[in-house]
């Protein structure tokens, strides 16, 4: 019986909907029993879908160009992360400086970014309510970059929790700061993928949108 | 004649095989039992060096919860379910 469990041979492609991956699924195991092989619907997931990994796809330069030409950018990272370290490396070869932030705890961007921001650190025990004030985030490192620096990389982790105007703020930035380029993790996705975040934030028509 | 069978052997075996059995461990990585786990193990061991050469080149990572989506930043279709089982559904445990 396991022999011919594991001798059983299924097509490499996924379901086309999760209804009928779900009945798929329960085909399968219901006919365990006998040593018939379970049938798979055809299904948008092609080939293609597979080639990926490290060394498959030489990208840099659409990578540098498109931060030149856009200059805020969401990014879609595998989960388990890693692979934007080597876009940002690019970056860093370029003459660049990066200021990473977590949007969460971000507060509101704009102040916090661009303007003189309140903080108030928490009172441990009897001590009096502190606010303590805070330099623009953005303008502060750009007073700090060298002459010869080619810019400064705000790159927003965890962007996905953002809403849809403090994104757009975001994407605007490179527009207030000429010197400021914007990356944001806006989620995640099973191979490195980016947009500009103006599409992604409504400012311009997304030519990849459906329906 | 089989030092000529020999040469073949060492050079097509990790080439071919190897997307074979990655793609039987990918479809059945959650759903294997005592003895297909040892058969994986198995023929991991014996075409190690071949699942090397593939390594980087494949992306088999889970598709998303609407298998339809195109890119990450679509939406999902209506009756997508909001979590995705990674394992056999519950009810043919009962």
């Amino acid at each position: 019986m396991w022999s011919a469990a594991a001798a059983r041979t299924v097509t490499p492609l996924p379901a086309a909907s999760p209804l009928q991956q779900h009945q798929q699924r329960r085909g399968a195991w219901a006919r365990v029993g006998n040593g018939r092989a379970a049938s798979t619907t055809a299904a948008r997931a092609g080939l293609w879908d597979f080639v990926g990994g490290d060394l498959v796809k030489p990208d840099m330069g659409r990578w540098l160009d498109d931060v030149e030409k856009h200059k805020s950018l969401a990014i879609y990272p595998p989960h388990e992360g890693g692979y934007e370290g080597r876009y940002l490396s690019r970056l860093s070869y370029q003459g660049y400086y990066f200021l990473d932030l977590s949007a969460r705890g971000l507060g509101d961007p704009e102040t916090t970014l661009t303007k003189i921001h309140p903080v108030c650190p928490p009172s441990l025990g009897r001590q009096p309510v502190a606010r303590w004030y805070f330099p623009p985030e953005v303008d502060y490192r750009l007073s700090l970059l060298h002459p010869d620096a080619k810019g400064l990389v705000v790159w927003v982790m965890e962007a996905k929790v953002l809403s849809k105007a403090e994104l757009q703020f975001l994407a605007i930035l490179p527009d207030i700061r000429p010197k400021v380029r914007v990356i944001a993790e806006c989620g995640n996705w099973r191979k490195f993928v980016w947009k500009p975040l103006k599409q992604i934030a409504g400012l311009e028509p997304d030519p990849d949108a459906e329906e | 004649f089989r030092d000529r069978v020999y040469r073949f052997v060492m050079v097509f075996f990790p080439l071919f095989l190897q997307p074979i059995i990655m793609n039987w461990m990918r479809l059945r990585w959650f759903k294997r039992k005592f003895v297909e786990t040892y058969l994986q193990f198995m023929f991991t061991y014996l075409f190690f060096p071949g699942m090397m050469l593939w390594a980087p080149f494949v992306n088999f990572r889970k598709f998303p919860r609407d298998p339809t989506m195109k890119y990450p930043w679509s939406k999902p279709k209506e009756g997508t379910p909001l979590f995705k089982d990674r394992y056999p559904p519950i009810e043919t445990y009962k």
